[in-house]
């Protein structure tokens, strides 16, 4: 009979014992964790001042130009772009998940709404003029339909099948965070190979979002991705 | 396809993305290179590995944070975190290593048998994991070991390596205590092995007051049985879409346990008893009755072979099995002394028994698996087919052991010689020679015409034929038939049960002197298909006729329908609620209470119906529970609630009324009962649940006593009428089981940081059983002892059988460094039993009752067992 006192006191000693070392523990837990990265599964549309951020637009407009129509191949366009997208892409280069020479520097100097209004000014802008991609070719048969046997998803799943963003089903499940889905029809070959490089590396792999890339771009060799950009650029 | 639905392939991507899982994290799937293990795990942790899973926060998917949750609504359990991996080497290769060592300690009713039923716990060093495992990451190889030792009898082993996508070898080791009796006092020396010999002191023909003497010093031993495997399997990919697989696995079982040990009735005949001349003596003084000890030493060796086909151009998928199972007993006798005299005073030489013991067994079996899609309606084809043989044909022992009924000995009065049953000469064949064949063809279609409407009709055929043919004619005498109850039958009553034309000693006797070769043939056909009325609701339907034809048996046919209802709907907000209702009827051909006779001797040329004729074989209006007809109604209810987010409800409602068609035999089954759970899993470092279930069941039969005063004495013996001489109104009983039980619990685990991990678990059982029974008269419950028999000693029920059983489990766990860790464990159990079978045995000599002698005095009324561990866990 003697057993059960004996055993609530382990219990209550482990249970006090718990606090003292959950301090402890996250000290010397940092050390083994992966790099840290936003979470934006849970993340809603975002809303913004898009005057106060034409405002804001100067210094942008020397790469992405001044209707958001990059001024060369390596940057990328803005124009008609998932606001909540851009909002989150700035914020990962100020708080350093997402990082480049330029633009970590360029957002560092942002305000939260600063971010925000810039995000809606671009979005508001009119994208570039489809294209006509072919969906014959490699690219578009990887866009459209994936290669299962590779296990290659098809891009359109989140993209859309056009590019210009994903058609959303209604559904009871949970829903992705449909919102900070990059539009992609367009986007230069320079700069969507240069995305799924670095998503394929891990270079870039700050976000919950870029996590997904990763395992996507993981099963891309060189010629898809050679494909795939091509195919987007013409879209 | 993937074009036309995004979100498909969206959740298609999410689960893409996870990657190879870790090679530890594998889960034991029930695929079809198993044979006979299919979960590696012990009383320290069931599970195997769950205690060290860390749970990932980022949860099943970077698509969406919250969990997933089942079709009906059931929340996935959160994925576990990747854990750290090493390199090996300079290759491509990972690994990691984990080890946990630590001591158990046990005290308080350490040795209760409830407790120790299926664990072999012991104070010492125990292993409570070791585990390594290396994965290439570009050739998709890896290598797994896992082990745990609690004791030298509770322990596993297993070995996987492979490649994914392309083969898997596994080979593995276990050891698996099951506990029977922690409280035996065997009297018999030897106990255990296959000659049980009396203690010094006694000798058959001793007193009950002797053998109670002696049993009072006996010492105290544990009952028990390991189950030891071995096994190794591969499946692997032969050529495109054909995989291949093959297991052996070998099982000894070896150890003691209960047995029993007759010697003919201990209180029959006697006289004088306390209901004067003519009845009989409580205690007993006559025959034996003992419950004596066996070895187990088995063996059984399974061997799987297989060949599947994963879908070629052809469309068809198959899978062509064979299985071989192969028994061996190692000990074939048991033979064991007697203590006392079947006919106390007389000059008996029949001073033993002996068993044959369970025979080597050949099983083989092969099957065909195969199906193919229809064009027609979006069909789909299935036939499987299959063949299996049973086989014995071990040496056939002698009827009586030359031991206990010496050459040149005869039993009793009766002229039967010793020398005639105490060798294999007396068998009419030296070997079983039995077979038993079974034949199985199953065909199916399924259709799914629309969207909404799918329908199948199966149709089965399984034949069931046992070849065994044994007629015992001892060619020594020409008698058939066996001498019972190793000779003491013959010595107490001079009844031999042999039969032998020509002889007017034997030409009248009622014996069997055949096997019964236990037949049958199943035809099933279903007609099945489902409905979906809208977005919210289904139903569904379905109708089996089950015509069987066994043989021989008390019908001819029987025809078993059953009409199945289901309801499954989402129309109450978020709940999934379940209905499904099952109407059962079975008739037959016309009832035949005895179609036995084949086997017996009233069936033989030569047999002279005795002017008394012989003792009917049971009472006509008595219909076996599975001859019987029978309406049965089940209804069942499942109700499956998400609570916000984080939490889900489920209850279940069911209950099941058969009656039978028979007054005599089985009557009513009934069961009713309730399950209730709630999970909660508020994120990644929590989840609780706590469930409770009852369930309640009442059986109830009713029989005829016969009257005994007629047996051998009068015609009307033959008389098998209810309400006859034989089986008189009077004579009517019922008995009705009532079972009550309850299991709740509550599982609660949380991780106060990445140190530390805390599990804690109540667990509930009890268990309430009453046989209760009532009668027409006295004489119901027994002729012979009709006249010293009262109402008031007889009452109307057993007492109570209860068993009740808690346990709480916790177990801290602490990371010290990275690659230190510290478990602490404790499990207290308590509980209490009570049987009244087990009544009145509290020291070993109150386990001899007249010529009755027991072995075991049963679990103990009440335990309280502590258990305490602590482990240092080591990860590199």
């Amino acid at each position: 009979m003697s057993a059960m006192p004996r055993l609530l006191h382990l219990v209550a000693l482990a249970i006090l014992w718990a606090p003292a070392f959950s301090t402890a523990a996250a000290d010397g837990a940092a050390a083994h964790k992966p790099a840290a990265w936003v979470d934006l599964r849970g993340q809603p549309p975002i809303t913004g001042d898009a005057r106060a951020g034409q405002a804001r637009s100067a210094v942008c407009a020397a790469c992405h130009g001044p209707q958001g129509l990059a001024i060369a191949p390596n940057f990328p366009d803005l124009a008609g772009q998932s606001a909540t997208y851009l909002y989150m892409q700035l914020k990962t280069f100020k708080s350093g998940q997402r990082r480049d020479p330029v633009m970590s520097g360029q957002a560092a100097t942002l305000s939260d709404a600063d971010m925000r209004n810039l995000a809606v000014h671009y979005a508001s802008l009119p994208a570039k003029p489809a294209g006509r991609a072919d969906a014959a070719s490699r690219g578009g048969q990887l866009f459209l339909d994936g290669d299962p046997a590779r296990g290659i998803p098809p891009c359109q799943a989140c993209h859309g099948p056009t590019g210009r963003g994903p058609r959303v089903y209604p559904s009871d499940a949970p829903q992705p965070p449909w919102a900070t889905f990059p539009r992609l029809h367009g986007l230069s070959a320079v700069y969507v190979t240069k995305a799924l490089g670095d998503f394929r590396s891990g270079a870039r792999s700050g976000s919950s979002n870029a996590r997904i890339m990763h395992g996507v771009a993981q099963t891309l060799d060189d010629a898809d991705i050679l494909a795939l950009s091509s195919y987007i650029a013409t879209q | 396809m993937l074009k036309h639905k995004p979100l498909t392939a969206l959740l298609g991507l999410a689960l893409g993305v996870a990657g190879p899982a870790p090679v530890l994290a594998q889960s034991d799937t029930s695929d079809s290179q198993r044979v006979g293990n299919t979960q590696f795990g012990n009383s320290l942790d069931p599970t195997g590995w769950a205690m060290f899973d860390a749970p990932d926060p980022a949860g099943m998917s970077w698509l969406h944070a919250g969990q997933l949750r089942t079709p009906t609504g059931v929340l996935y359990p959160w994925p576990r975190q990747l854990p750290d991996e090493a390199r090996l080497g300079s290759g491509d290769w990972t690994y990691e290593l984990l080890a946990e060592l630590g001591y158990l300690h046990a005290s308080g009713d350490r040795n209760d048998e409830f407790f120790r039923m299926y664990s072999g716990w012991k104070n010492g060093a125990a292993l409570g994991m070791l585990a390594f495992s290396a994965l290439n990451h570009r050739t998709g190889r890896y290598v797994e070991f896992r082990g745990s030792r609690i004791s030298s009898q509770d322990q596993y082993y297993r070995l996987r390596s492979g490649r994914y996508g392309d083969y898997r070898v596994e080979a593995f080791y276990r050891d698996i205590p099951h506990t029977l009796s922690t409280t035996a006092y065997p009297l018999w020396n030897g106990a255990g092995s296959t000659d049980l010999t009396l203690p010094g002191g006694l000798a058959t023909g001793s007193t009950p007051a002797q053998v109670q003497a002696v049993e009072a010093n006996r010492p105290r031993r544990t009952l028990s049985v390991t189950r030891q495997s071995t096994g190794v399997s591969w499946e692997g990919t032969l050529i495109r879409h054909w995989i291949g697989y093959a297991g052996v696995t070998n099982e000894n079982r070896t150890g003691d346990r209960d047995w029993g040990g007759p010697m003919y009735l201990t209180y029959f005949f006697v006289a004088p008893g306390p209901g004067g001349a003519g009845t009989p003596s409580v205690p007993g003084t006559f025959g034996g009755q003992y419950e004596t000890v066996r070895p187990v030493d088995f063996t059984t060796t399974d061997v799987n072979l297989g060949l599947r086909n994963q879908g070629g151009a052809s469309g068809w998928l198959f899978n062509l099995g064979m299985t071989g199972s192969f028994f061996r007993d190692h000990k074939r006798t048991l033979d064991y002394a007697v203590p006392f005299a079947a006919a106390p005073g007389y000059a008996s030489v029949i001073t033993g028994g002996t068993w044959s013991l369970e025979p080597n067994n050949d099983y083989y079996h092969v099957r065909l698996e195969a199906s193919h899609p229809l064009k027609l309606w979006h069909g789909q084809f299935s036939v499987s087919a299959s063949y299996g043989s049973m086989r014995q044909n071990d040496a056939l022992q002698a009827p009586l052991s030359p031991m206990y009924c010496p050459s040149g000995q005869f039993i009793g009065s009766t002229g039967i010689a010793c020398a005639d049953w105490n060798t294999t000469a007396a068998l009419s064949r030296q070997n079983g020679d039995a077979r038993i064949d079974t034949g199985l063809l199953n065909l199916r279609v399924d259709f799914r015409p629309t969207a909404k409407l799918s329908w199948h009709l199966n149709l089965r055929q399984r034949d069931e034929d046992n070849m065994t043919r044994y007629t015992m004619v001892n060619p020594l005498t020409g008698q058939y038939g066996y001498v019972p109850e190793n000779g003491a039958e013959p010595l107490v009553t001079g009844g031999t049960e042999l039969f032998q034309p020509g002889s007017p000693l034997y030409q009248s006797n009622f014996a069997q002197i055949a096997s019964i070769p236990f037949s049958t043939n199943d035809r099933k056909a279903e007609l099945g298909g489902s409905y979906r009325i809208d977005r919210y609701n289904t139903l569904s339907a379905s109708y089996l006729l089950d015509h069987q034809t066994p043989r021989p048996r008390e019908r001819t046919y029987i025809d078993d329908q059953h009409l199945k209802l289901g309801w499954d709907t989402r129309a109450f907000g978020n709940a999934t609620l379940r209905f499904s209702y099952e109407y059962e009827k079975r008739t037959g051909g016309r009832y035949n209470p005895d179609p036995y006779l084949a086997a017996y001797s009233p069936s033989m040329p030569g047999y002279v119906l005795p002017a008394v004729g012989y003792t009917a074989f049971t009472v006509a209006q008595m219909y076996k529970y599975d001859m019987s007809n029978l309406e049965a109604s089940k209804l069942k209810a499942i109700l499956t609630m998400p609570l916000g987010t984080t939490a889900t409800l489920s209850a279940t409602l069911y209950g099941n009324r058969k009656r039978y068609g028979a007054d005599i035999g089985r009557q009513s089954v009934g069961t009713t009962g309730a399950d209730l759970s709630w999970d909660w899993e508020p994120g990644a470092a929590t989840s609780m649940s706590v469930y409770a279930g009852m369930a309640s069941s009442r059986l109830k039969q009713g029989n005829v006593n016969d009257n005994e005063a007629l047996t051998f004495s009068s015609p009307q013996q033959a008389d098998m009428q209810f309400g006859g001489p034989f089986y008189p109104y009077a004579n009517f009983w019922t008995a009705t089981d009532n079972e009550r039980n309850v299991d709740a619990g509550t599982h609660f685990r949380h991780v106060f940081s990445p140190r530390v991990r805390l599990d804690l678990d109540y667990d509930y059982t009890w268990s309430r059983g009453l046989d209760s029974y009532g009668y027409a008269s006295l004489a119901a419950i027994s002729t012979v002892y009709q006249s010293i028999l009262s109402a008031a000693d007889v009452g109307s029920s057993f007492p109570v059988n209860v068993y009740r059983m808690q346990t709480l489990t916790a177990r801290l766990n602490l990371t010290l460094t990275r690659k230190l860790g510290l478990a602490l464990y404790g499990k207290y159990e308590f509980g209490n039993y009570a049987d009244w079978h087990y009544a009145g045995f509290d020291m070993p000599a109150e386990l001899i009752v007249g010529n009755r002698v027991f072995t075991e005095l049963g679990p103990q009324p009440h335990w309280h067992v502590l258990l305490v561990g602590a482990f240092v866990t080591v990860k590199l």
